[in-house]
């Protein structure tokens, strides 16, 4: 009994208030602190009174429904439920030092205590000493509690926890005050000799590593840094966030630690001395119990990173080389112009004057008007012109007739027969040229064409057969002379404009 | 080198730059006694067919344009060339018989009036004939197979005549007859550039 009287009392000044206020507690959990979780203060006298109204069992029920009698109520329903309370049980100490004892309870009205409580093995059920578990800062739900040194310079120690809700539900327990969980504590050289009980127990609490969010990067330019983002979010915390890179071929990952930007995002910079090939890396990350790692992509299967040479990428689409990539341009050109208007000027063709049609970005359809000396008529073609270069090349495809044309103004002929045939001469013809075109396709350009034309023209017998007739030599001769043919193929040139409008 | 390449397949087609006038159909009539007088005798056994007491005849085409061998024509040089297609030869008229005794007759160009393309090496040249076993018989006229000579080397620059012969056999219509000398020719005077 004066042992007992004694563990008391050395626990109580060890612990000085708390570890008073811890014994009111264990004793009555009443009105919880709504910032901390833990009960009011309640007096002695009041726990005494408590005691002493009520039987056994009835006591442990006023217990349980106190904190509800004596405090407000809480701010969320009460869900009936004792805390969910798990403890990694601790079964050897070493003695005169500190005893770490740790448990996670979680309620959805709050928890109040743990309450641990601890005797020396051996005393009665009067002898725990009651010790308040404090919250972990860092991982809600976890409680954890130094056993001071004063009370583990014994062989063994016997404890057990109870941990009740703020609405009063409970306790739950590990252990109980009848069959309490058995501490060994040795003296420190046993424990020095035996390495496989440590020296300080460190009861790991659960937790998981973090999630990791990481939009993969698959190309990056060369000599230039790489910064690599990623959203880490862990319920206990996020610790050791790297990034892990090396070239590709290589065997080894370099480390690069990733740096808190605020929130859950974190972020990593791969320097531009490394970015000379290409990389491949992942990203792994522990909670501050390291648990983990968590990862996004994997040490055998890390993303790959593509280097680029800075060149293609810093030119965009107008590169004026591929004809597909001008297709793409020029259709996507949302000033695409599609009808404009043609004037243009050569040898032996003459002039003329076209409606443009452009009903493919690299087709052009032409008709209109022709006019040279012998006279009017008209033509009609294509023009392909597969750019849309500052100086464009074309192939031109024409064809037209010119009608009741008048000969006579190329040819010195005083014969009247002669010039009655050459004066109503019409042709048809067909031309293929090869030009450059200097401007836009889409506006304005300017052109030379240079190529061959076909002329093909049919002279009427009778007004053959009558200049044979008027040249004829023999009066006992008489001709007749059928329809002549008269074709030519001769180089041509010419040069005009286009102005597309619409 | 790939320039001057791209360059010659450039201009490759102006290789081909031509002007040509063709006409298939090239008639001339001719009428062998010069008029309506019938100046071939009847029933004559038939050889050398001398015409007005003459060997050959004259067709005399006139000034014509284009009926040169050849001529320049700006940078180019115009050929031509006048292929006989064929002759016939025509009664004018029905009362002088028919040609229906005739076996044989063809139509030559002579290099002189007085050339008899009989004689050896007389150097005529065979324009076009007619064989009765192989063309079948003639009636009132008489046609003649061309053998595609180009009668513009025939035909005198300062003339512009050709001289014609016809060598026969068998027997001439019955009276005396004249008759119409036709020659079906094809003109095609091409100037190819350069």
């Amino acid at each position: 009994m004066h042992l007992r009287k004694l563990f008391v009392v050395a626990a109580a000044s060890l612990c000085v208030g708390a570890g008073a206020m811890a014994q009111t507690d264990a004793a009555t959990p009443a009105q919880p602190d709504a910032s901390t979780g833990a009960p009011a203060k309640p007096s002695k006298k009041k726990k005494k009174n408590g005691r002493k109204k009520s039987s056994k069992k009835s006591s442990r029920k006023k217990k349980s429904s106190a904190p509800a009698a004596a405090a407000p109520a809480p701010e969320v329903p009460d869900d009936g439920e004792p805390p969910q309370l798990t403890h990694q049980l601790v079964a050897a100490g070493v003695r005169g030092k500190p005893l770490t004892i740790a448990a996670h309870a979680i309620d959805a009205n709050g928890v109040f205590g743990p309450i641990l409580s601890v005797r020396k093995k051996g005393l009665g059920a009067g002898g725990y000493v009651p010790i308040k578990m404090a919250p972990s800062k860092i991982v809600p739900g976890d409680y954890s509690v130094d056993v001071p040194a004063a009370l583990t310079n014994v062989d063994a120690l016997e404890y057990y926890i109870e941990a009740w809700d703020i609405a009063g539900n409970g306790p739950a327990r590990a252990g109980s005050a009848d069959q309490p969980i058995a501490v060994t504590l040795d003296e420190e050289k046993k424990v020095a000799a035996t390495p496989a009980i440590p020296t300080t127990v460190t009861i790991k609490p659960k937790g998981a590593p973090p999630a990791i969010t990481h939009a993969a990067l698959t190309q990056a330019l060369k000599g230039k840094p790489v910064e690599i983002n990623a959203r880490l979010v862990g319920d206990t915390g996020v610790q050791g966030a790297v990034v892990m890179f090396r070239h590709a071929g290589d065997k080894e990952y370099k480390t690069l630690p990733m740096g808190n930007i605020g929130g859950d995002d974190y972020t990593a910079t791969i320097p531009a001395a490394m970015t000379t090939s290409d990389l491949e890396y992942y990203v792994e990350a522990f909670d501050q119990y390291g648990n983990g790692p968590a990862r996004s992509g994997a040490p055998n299967v890390p993303y790959a990173l593509r280097i680029m040479d800075p060149a293609p990428a810093a030119v965009p689409a107008p590169a004026p080389v591929a004809l597909g990539a001008q297709k793409r341009t020029l259709d996507e050109e949302p000033e695409r112009t599609i009808i404009g208007l043609g004037i243009d000027g050569g040898a032996p063709g003459g002039g003329g004057v076209t409606l443009l049609v452009r009903p493919l970005w690299w087709l052009r359809l032409n008709g209109g008007l022709a006019y040279n000396a012998i006279g009017f008529g008209y033509r009609g073609g294509i023009t392909l012109a597969p750019a849309d270069w500052a100086v464009t090349p074309t192939l031109n495809l024409d064809a037209g007739r010119y009608l009741s044309g008048d000969m006579t103004k190329f040819v010195t002929i005083s014969d009247p027969t002669e010039r009655a045939m050459l004066s109503k001469t019409t042709y048809t013809f067909a031309t293929a040229q090869l030009g450059l075109e200097f401007g836009s396709q889409r506006r304005f350009s300017f052109y030379l064409r240079g190529g061959v034309t076909y002329v093909f023209s049919t002279l009427s017998g009778a007004d053959i057969t009558a200049i044979a007739a008027a040249h004829n030599g023999d009066p006992n001769n008489t001709f007749t002379v059928g329809d002549a043919k008269v074709s030519a193929i001769a180089p041509c040139a010419s040069l005009g404009f286009n102005i597309f409008v619409y | 080198m790939r320039n001057l390449k791209i360059i010659a397949l450039l201009l490759l087609p102006l290789l081909g730059c031509f002007a040509q006038i063709e006409d298939q159909s090239v008639a001339l009539s001719h009428n062998l006694c010069g008029g309506a007088t019938n100046c071939m005798p009847g029933a004559l056994p038939l050889g050398l067919i001398q015409i007005s007491g003459q060997n050959t005849f004259t067709v005399n085409f006139g000034d014509q344009p284009l009926l040169q061998p050849s001529s320049s024509l700006g940078p180019a040089t115009l050929n031509t060339s006048l292929i006989l297609n064929g002759a016939g030869v025509r009664l004018q008229s029905s009362a002088s018989g028919d040609f229906k005794n005739v076996a044989t007759i063809s139509l030559l160009a002579a290099p002189a009036a007085t050339t008899d393309c009989s004689a050896s090496g007389s150097n005529c040249t065979l324009l076009a004939d007619y064989d009765r076993n192989r063309d079948g018989t003639a009636d009132q006229s008489i046609a003649l197979r061309g053998h595609d000579v180009d009668l513009i080397s025939y035909i005198s620059t300062t003339s512009h005549s050709v001289q014609l012969q016809f060598q026969a056999t068998g027997t001439g219509p019955g009276n005396t007859w004249n008759a119409d000398v036709s020659m079906d020719m094809a003109l095609k005077a091409r100037a190819n550039f350069p």
